[in-house]
């Protein structure tokens, strides 16, 4: 058992605490009652004074709200006006834009009916220049120099001077006169037949075309023009075409190739200067060309003309027509290859004509010359890469008629006659377009062989010419090179240098 | 500061500029042939096509005459219709076109602005119908032209 502490107060001492606690409990309870109903009387009283002064703030509030209210109601009346206002600017802004829009679309539309017409007006231009008379051409300027001994046969066709030469322009007109049908000329202008020279005797006289204008005493020399082509073609479609009038005979690369700024060396082969083929004939050609397989052309001609002859541009002077035929096959993929032959048969005939009488008219014709001819002549063309390999070979045989034989012109005395014999002709070309961006260069190769005649194997010449070819643009080019020729006997044997300037226009 | 921030925004913008992806190229596949909407070809090989831009094949098995229409020179079109097709640089093509006017008096095809339209007037104006040209695909409009399938080689 514990003390506890309280027990150890005694009763009274118990009792007196307690009434004094009783009294002060008693004492400071209606005090506090009191506090407190004076506290609350005290709050009544604040509230009731804040009351009043609520009543007094709402009053004054409720004036003050009211006169809010107005402004607000002045506001709201304002704000109303003012959406009006935008609403109406608004509704204005979207006719507006309506009406823009509209516009644009209009103008769109004028726009392109504008455009459709400048594109009607440039289609309709272009069909009248496919249609249009078409001029064009080519020309060139030479420089030559040759090295020939004094005592060679050769100096009867070549000088040993250094020389600038102008003496050529070749124009084209050409005309699409409607889907099928085209016309082509083409016109060359030549300083010829100046400097032309022919043996006589032992002299060679040359041509002068000095020739004096009498109206002003002014003296100058002409030249002459040629046309070298002229025909009318009816070509419907690839494989069949027409043409009439005077055509380029359609054998080899170059005889086609044709132009000074396409052929790639300065000189034409042997085989073209030496006509072993006419180089352009007059008659009809027909040809056309079909393609087997995508990659693969072939090309047909038929040549029926007037042949070779003293006038054959002209008239025939005989009543045989030379004929031809020619067949090219190509192949045209990552590599390039084409295989041509022409062949060729007609009859020359050279004759004077004379009255033999007058009563009754009469005349006589005396023929000069007259033989026949076959030709066969076979090219190839090869490109790869900047490569190109092209060759001609060309055989042609000539007989005689009735001995109607020319002078050998190949013998200075003039006084032996043609035998019938047969020419060989043969040249490859090699040249390589070099790899250089922007720069065209092609390095060329080119041997010839000629043979005039089967009986006159010692001048043959076989020429190896080395050059350059730069093509400058387009439509410039120039070459320079250097040949050498030589023969078995060593009478055409000598060497030279020339270089030209070709243009196109 | 200021300096530090242009450097910043400058570096960015670098950045920017780097990885930013380019444009697209339009590719040769892009590219399409097309004709005369009643017309009867379906289907051309690169190659004939290339015959007829080189003007070597200038009618169709139908007899009618082929009209080939260029892109100008100069834009994209043609430049990689040239190099898709033709196989060729400027430079060879400008050559080409010198020596055949020479050569075979051959003249290089007409160009239009819109190849899409030049065939459609062909065919409207001139009643011609072998015209044949190309275009990217997204400027060709199909209602007014037909689409022609460019084969590799012949089936």
């Amino acid at each position: 058992m514990t003390d506890n502490p309280i027990s150890k107060v005694s009763p009274r001492v118990t009792l007196i605490l307690s009434t004094i606690l009783l009294v002060f409990l008693g004492t400071i309870f209606p005090l506090s009652t009191s506090q407190a109903k004076q506290q609350d009387i005290d709050s009544t009283n604040q509230s009731a004074n804040e009351s009043s002064e609520t009543i007094a703030d709402s009053q004054a509030m409720q004036s003050s709200d009211e006169s809010e209210l107005e402004d607000l109601k002045k506001a709201l009346e304002e704000q109303k006006q003012t959406n009006e206002e935008q609403q109406n600017q608004y509704k204005n802004l979207e006719e507006q834009i309506s009406e823009l829009q509209s516009r644009m679309t209009s103008v769109e539309e004028e726009n392109e009916a504008l455009v459709d017409t400048l594109e009607t007006a440039e289609m309709t231009k272009l069909k009248e220049e496919e249609y249009k008379l078409r001029f064009y051409g080519f020309t060139s300027v030479s420089f030559v120099k040759n090295f020939i001994d004094k005592d060679k046969l050769v100096n009867l066709w070549y000088r040993d001077t250094p020389s600038f030469s102008a003496w050529h322009l070749n124009l084209y007109l050409d005309h699409q006169l409607d889907e099928s049908f085209r016309m082509l000329g083409e016109v060359y202008f030549t300083m010829l037949p100046l400097g032309k020279e022919e043996i006589d005797g032992l002299e060679i006289v040359r041509t002068d075309t000095t020739v004096l204008n009498p109206s002003s005493a002014h003296e100058f020399r002409h030249g002459s023009i040629s046309i070298a082509r002229l025909w009318i073609e009816y070509k419907p479609m690839d494989y069949f075409g027409l043409r009439i009038g005077r055509f380029l005979t359609p054998y080899g690369v170059w005889n086609v190739d044709h132009g000074s700024t396409v052929i790639i060396s300065v000189r034409i082969p042997g085989t073209m200067i030496f006509n072993f083929l006419p180089e352009a004939q007059t008659g009809l050609y027909a040809f056309g060309r079909v393609f087997p397989t995508d990659k693969l052309l072939l090309n047909y001609g038929l040549t029926f003309t007037n042949g070779r002859g003293p006038m054959d541009e002209i008239y025939d002077l005989d009543n045989n027509k030379g004929v031809g035929a020619r067949l090219r096959l190509a192949w045209e993929g990552k590599f390039r290859l084409a295989l041509g032959s022409y062949l060729y048969t007609g009859e020359y005939t050279d004759l004077n004509r004379r009255i033999a009488s007058i009563n009754p008219i009469g005349f006589e014709k005396e023929i000069k010359e007259s033989y026949r001819e076959w030709v066969g002549a076979f090219d190839l063309l090869f490109e790869y890469a900047g490569l190109r390999i092209q060759s001609e070979f060309l055989y042609k045989s000539m007989i005689y008629n009735n001995q109607k034989r020319s002078l050998n012109e190949f013998d200075p005395t003039r006084l032996s006659t043609m035998p019938d014999h047969y020419s060989t002709g043969v040249y490859t070309l090699i040249a390589y377009r070099l790899p250089i961006q922007r720069i065209e260069l092609m390095p060329y190769f080119m041997y010839d062989y000629i043979e005039f005649s089967n009986f006159m194997r010692d001048v043959a010449p076989s020429i190896f010419t080395g050059g350059l070819n730069w093509r400058v643009t387009p439509f410039i080019v120039w070459k320079a090179e250097y040949y050498y020729v030589f023969s078995r006997g060593g009478a055409t044997d000598f060497q030279g240098i020339s270089t030209q300037l070709a243009v196109s226009f | 500061m200021k300096t530090i921030t242009i450097s910043v925004v400058s570096l960015l913008m670098l950045l920017c500029s780097v990885i930013a992806i380019p444009a697209k190229a339009e590719s040769p596949e892009d590219i399409i042939v097309f004709v005369s909407k009643d017309f009867e070809i379906d289907s051309v090989t690169r190659d004939e096509l290339k015959s007829i831009y080189l003007k070597k094949k200038t009618s169709w098995s139908s007899k009618d005459r082929i009209i080939c229409i260029n892109a100008k020179e100069d834009t994209v079109l043609r430049k990689a219709f040239r190099a898709s097709v033709l196989q060729m640089s400027m430079e060879n093509e400008k050559r080409y076109w010198e020596e055949q006017k020479i050569k075979a008096n051959v003249s290089e095809p007409p160009v239009f602005s819109n190849t899409v339209k030049a065939v459609f007037k062909v065919r409207k104006i001139f009643k011609a119908k072998g015209a044949i040209s190309y275009a990217f695909r997204k400027d060709t409009k199909t209602n007014i032209v037909k689409t022609v399938l460019v084969l590799d080689k012949n089936k």
